[in-house]
């Protein structure tokens, strides 16, 4: 009978041991989701990017380095359409494709899914590294990371898709 | 006209980018320094022989071979308080080849993009090829920007070259001074060389490069006779990074092999060269920053990054794997979380395609290590020195520890592997060995009381394994062959002299253990090894072999089994100190 209760409490700790590493990774999942909310990152070019799209670095901020480096598309794609980002020499500067500052809150419900995990921003992005992201862009600043992921954002079917939506006006359509 | 232009642009944007580095920020790649060898002016016949041989060396492969025609520079006594200057003005009007040659520039003076584009195709990395694909410019050609920034000028004297008579010669004049002078044995022939060597740096920075462009640039669509006549006044700015010195033998003993060729002296002389190139590549690798391996970690566990061949990596290679850290106002700083040694190494020769392989390496000390760290070499001189104490039911195999082990992992291309050297010296004092006498005379009987000393030195042979991912904790497994030795200083009441042979005794051994260690850090290791030993009859220094006919009841200094095999175990608890 003692034996069986030994093995009762044993089995409790390791659930609970098992259940709070659970609830660690998860929580620092949303705290990186939250953060995406919020659309805490920054972009810089890297480079002139081939026809039809652009090549950027987005540093993402999170507690494991991973789940920034799963953010950064989102956040690339993010940054192409409602900030765009300044140029540097040899590389010129984008203007977001929307240039309506109220879109993202006027069309919450189109951009929740658009940007949901797994979700249709996907399409147009592409993380444009060897398998790792370089020593210089894991950065260590305080309690988190700040990680820096090249990518290729197709802008051109990015615009297209988001025009064929009506969320933004197509080149065309004049002033 | 146009492509000076886009020149200036590229160099403006990637000197930014270094200046950058230098501003806080910490420089985590590694762009192919090119070098180019300059000597001083042969003294005698003999180093005239090794610098042309030193001149057609290939450097090594982790740089660019930047080879100039540039005569000697005339030498100059180190007591020569202008030194330094005529030095930096040597190497300030070789400049200007240097830069010639990286822009291939021709007899009409026109400069061109070629070389320049080369060498940065050689040094981009499997992420700088993806990016390029990605890129309507090509971020591999502008990296070459960079290189040229990396030009460094080695300039070799040799300051003292001599043969081994020489040498036995200055032995024996040192020697005499001393009270039981005997002259050196002349069992060597060939040369010692002392050198030196001075690395400067041939500055190619924004605003280097911008007056280079301004005032010198021709190319064939943009002809100005003007510029192209200034060129031969054009120096560039060099700075003096750091100087070493070393010796380097090249010898053969002079006794007669079978089956071997000896060299002649000649060739022994032209040995030298390489050994003086790598030697002063290692140890400007540890003073030079631009000469460090710098990588990313690709993967961890096991811990990869793409460095190979073209990198000179070599077996057992140490890195630091650091974690960068940026502060408030931007700073960074590096925090070192392991230490990894080069594995399995990659052939990585050729151009980055995007999909070059890793090589492998092994942790060997500190904390996890994850994909994205900054890994940067670390070169150490591979010697270990231990010190401790053994401990054996035979006391003669025991007692303090000393001993030394090279590693040789790099020459057989096997890591962990050591060749090393280990001793244990135990006093003792008052013992009752028993009776122990040779054929022709009673040494010791057993009411004598003994003291002296017992050595036990083997030269071994170990490897260092590592069964966890971290590397802290390692297995070594060792067998040696040496020998024990006794020797007394009294016997009973008589005080035996030093060089009495007839009490100098000694044994053959044949140790074997595994070590278990721990490394607290880079440098510190702490080790336990139980072991075995199989220990031959003692002999006398005459070559009389011993018995024991009575052994002490309590025999704990292996006077029991002088005269016939035995066996016995050893633990020995040391701390490994590595250079």
């Amino acid at each position: 009978m003692q034996k069986m209760k030994n093995t009762v409490k044993i089995t409790c700790l390791l659930l609970i041991v098992l259940a709070g590493f659970a609830t660690e990774t998860t929580a620092q999942k949303r705290k990186a989701d939250k953060d995406t909310q919020n659309w805490i990152y920054e972009i810089e070019p890297v480079a002139v990017g081939s026809q039809g799209s652009y090549l950027i670095k987005v540093w993402s901020y999170s507690k494991k380095p991973v789940i920034a480096i799963e953010q950064a598309k989102k956040n690339a794609v993010h940054g192409i359409i409602f900030k765009g980002f300044t140029g540097i020499q040899g590389v010129p500067g984008q203007r977001p494709l929307t240039s309506n500052p109220n879109l993202e809150v006027e069309q919450a419900e189109f951009f929740k899914n658009f940007f949901a995990d797994g979700g249709k921003y996907m399409k147009f992005v592409n993380i444009t590294n060897d398998g790792a992201v370089a020593a210089e862009d894991r950065i260590k600043m305080d309690k988190q990371y700040k990680i820096g992921v090249v990518v290729s954002v197709n802008v051109a079917g990015l615009r297209k898709d988001l025009e064929d939506a009506g969320m933004v006006r197509g080149l065309n359509s004049g002033f | 006209m146009k492509r000076y232009l886009i020149l200036l642009t590229l160099v403006s944007f990637f000197t930014g980018l270094a200046a950058q580095n230098t501003n806080g920020k910490i420089n985590t790649r590694y762009l192919r320094p090119s070098i180019t060898m300059l000597f001083a002016e042969p003294k005698d016949a003999d180093e005239a022989i090794l610098i042309n041989k030193f001149r057609n060396l290939e450097v090594p492969g982790k740089f660019d071979d930047h080879r100039i025609q540039f005569p000697d520079m005339k030498p100059v006594e180190n007591t020569n308080p202008a030194k330094k200057t005529l030095l930096e003005n040597y190497i300030r009007k070789a400049s200007n080849p240097v830069i010639a040659k990286w822009w291939e520039r021709d007899e009409q003076g026109n400069f061109n993009y070629t070389l320049v584009a080369k060498r940065a195709s050689y040094t981009a990395t499997d992420a700088d090829a993806i990016i390029s694909r990605g890129s309507n410019t090509s971020r591999i050609e502008m990296l070459g920007e960079q290189l040229i920034d990396r030009s460094y000028i080695l300039l070799y004297e040799i300051t003292d070259l001599y043969t081994m008579d020489e040498y036995y010669d200055r032995l024996d004049a040192q020697n005499r001074k001393k009270k039981d002078y005997t002259p050196a044995k002349r069992t060597e022939e060939g040369y010692n060389c002392d050198y030196k060597v001075y690395a400067y740096k041939v500055a190619f920075n924004d605003s280097v490069a911008a007056e280079f462009y301004n005032r010198y640039w021709v190319d064939a669509q943009n002809p100005d006779k003007q510029k192209a006549a200034a060129w031969a006044d054009a120096t560039f700015p060099v700075r003096l990074i750091t100087e070493a010195a070393g010796s380097v033998r090249s010898s053969q003993t002079k006794a007669k092999e079978k089956n071997k060729v000896k060299k002649t002296m000649q060739e022994l002389l032209e040995d030298i060269p390489a050994n003086i190139q790598s030697g002063a590549a290692f140890e400007l690798g540890r003073k030079i920053e631009d000469f460090k391996l710098k990588v990313t970690v690709f993967k961890a566990y096991p811990v990869t990054a793409k460095l190979g061949t073209k990198e000179d990596l070599y077996t057992d290679q140490r890195f630091y794997v650091y974690e960068i850290e940026q502060d408030r106002s931007g700073n960074q700083s590096t925090v070192r979380k392991g230490v990894v040694r080069a594995k399995t190494i990659n052939d990585n020769k050729g151009i980055a395609t995007g999909t070059s392989l890793p090589s492998a390496f092994q942790q060997v000390q500190g904390k996890r290590i994850y994909p994205g760290m900054f890994m940067e070499s670390k070169d150490d001189y591979g010697i270990i020195l231990n010190t401790g104490f053994v401990s054996s039911g035979n006391k003669a195999m025991g007692g303090f520890h000393i001993g030394a082990d090279i590693r040789i992992s790099r020459f057989i291309k096997k890591p962990g592997w050591h060749f090393g050297i280990d001793v244990a010296i135990n006093p003792f004092k008052n013992v009752y060995a028993g009776d122990i006498e040779t054929d022709t005379r009673t040494l010791i009987s057993s009411a004598d009381m003994c003291s002296g000393n017992t050595l036990a030195l083997a030269v071994t042979g170990s490897k260092e394994m590592y069964f966890t991912r971290r590397g802290n904790i390692y297995l070594r497994p060792q067998v040696g062959l040496g020998i024990q030795t006794y020797s007394f200083s009294e016997v009973g009441s008589y005080s035996i002299a030093s060089d009495d042979k007839d009490y100098s005794w000694t044994s053959y051994i044949l140790p074997a253990g595994i070590g278990l260690g721990y490394n607290i850090s880079p440098m510190l290791s702490l080790e336990m090894k139980p072991g075995v030993y199989l220990r031959t009859g003692a002999s006398t220094d005459n070559k009389e072999s011993l018995s024991q006919t009575a052994a002490p009841t309590d025999d704990k200094w292996g006077f029991g089994t002088i005269g016939k095999f035995s066996t016995g175990t050893t633990n020995t608890f040391s701390l490994k100190i590595r250079f």
